[in-house]
């Protein structure tokens, strides 16, 4: 139930058409997960505050470097070389006392994805490794949570809204190892955050369904255009190493 | 016919360029426009469209005016159709 501060505080947002008392409720009663709290997981950590989540995970090993800070939103030049969750945390809080937090200085793998994951209802995949985003795709399709994976390059972005049992996993979009990709990649902060914010609004329609979340299709969003675009992905992959070597709890 | 082509990610960023536009005979598959603008292309370009036994990746998106092709070789293509060409990218 939501109490007088929550609804004068989400009086704006429960104007949408659609969106009442009830889905703010449910975003209250949510727990979210967010893996990294970069320049995509950052500005992704922040809308999900501001639009009342009720509780956030985050995940995030390592301090804060200077040449973090063209993206990394919730951080500040007075804590460099301070954990990141910890930073991150902080500013969360200022923006909103009601939410809880639970950070960790961790980045997730296989040994710690099940404590991590642990109560969350929704994850928002915003890693920069496929190694990460896999075990987080892993973990979502054993333990049935959707999983919303976001990710860019350069001026360019995607968001794949992936329902288990219902939706293609990562593993089926990708069935073989992207052995391209490289951990140091162009970003604008101003394109992360433009993509986390399709993240989040994808998100949020799969929690309340106060309107059709875009379940079987990939979001690209390009700033060159600029355009966001609707790709209508293949049905689900029957050959699925992920999909049919786990078996939901 | 003409068909369009646009290159996203690092393939783009590859070729210092996104949108090609080739004429070709009909009939012609997906794949065999993916041949034809392989020709062209540098070596670390085919490497992001092409595995080691010189196949697509499969974790290479073909999109063909916004639907995903998996069937490369029945999947024909019309004049003035849209394929774009999106490799993997996980920036975080």
């Amino acid at each position: 139930m939501l109490n007088k501060k929550d609804q004068e505080t989400y009086s704006w947002q429960m104007d949408l058409p659609g969106f009442g008392e009830r889905e703010q409720t449910i975003l209250k009663n949510t727990t979210a997960l967010v893996t990294r709290v970069g320049g995509l997981g950052g500005p992704v950590a922040q809308s999900l505050v501001a639009a009342g989540i009720g509780k956030i995970i985050l995940a995030h090993k390592g301090d804060l470097r200077r040449d973090d800070l063209n993206r990394q939103i919730l951080m500040s030049s007075k804590w460099i070389g301070r954990p990141r969750v910890n930073c991150a945390s902080l500013t969360l809080n200022n923006f909103n006392e009601d939410i809880e937090i639970i950070s960790h200085n961790d980045n997730v793998s296989e040994d710690n994805i099940d404590e991590i994951i642990s109560g969350s209802n929704i994850v928002f995949s915003c890693a920069p490794l496929f190694s990460e985003r896999f075990v987080l795709n892993n973990a979502c399709i054993r333990s049935n949570i959707p999983l919303v994976d976001c990710s860019m390059y350069a001026m360019e972005g995607r968001v794949i809204p992936i329902v288990p049992g219902i939706s293609q996993c990562l593993r089926c979009i990708y069935p073989d190892e992207p052995t391209h990709w490289k951990r140091k990649f162009p970003v604008m902060g101003a394109v992360s955050a433009l993509v986390a914010q399709i993240g989040v609004i994808e998100g949020i329609k799969i929690l309340t369904n106060f309107m059709p979340p875009n379940i079987g299709s990939m979001i690209t969003i390009d700033a060159n255009e600029p355009s966001i675009e609707k790709i209508k992905l293949a049905h689900k992959n029957i050959n699925c190493k992920t999909c049919n070597s786990i078996s939901p709890r | 016919m003409k068909i369009n082509l646009q290159y996203k990610g690092q393939l783009s960023a590859e070729c210092d360029y996104s949108n090609e536009t080739i004429t070709i005979d009909y009939p012609v598959s997906v794949l065999d426009v993916l041949n034809i603008i392989l020709e062209n292309k540098t070596t670390e370009f085919r490497k992001l469209v092409l595995n080691e036994d010189n196949i697509p990746t499969r974790s290479l998106l073909i999109i063909k005016d916004n639907l995903q092709v998996l069937d490369l070789r029945h999947t024909m293509v019309e004049e003035d159709c849209q394929i774009n060409l999106l490799p993997p990218i996980a920036g975080g």
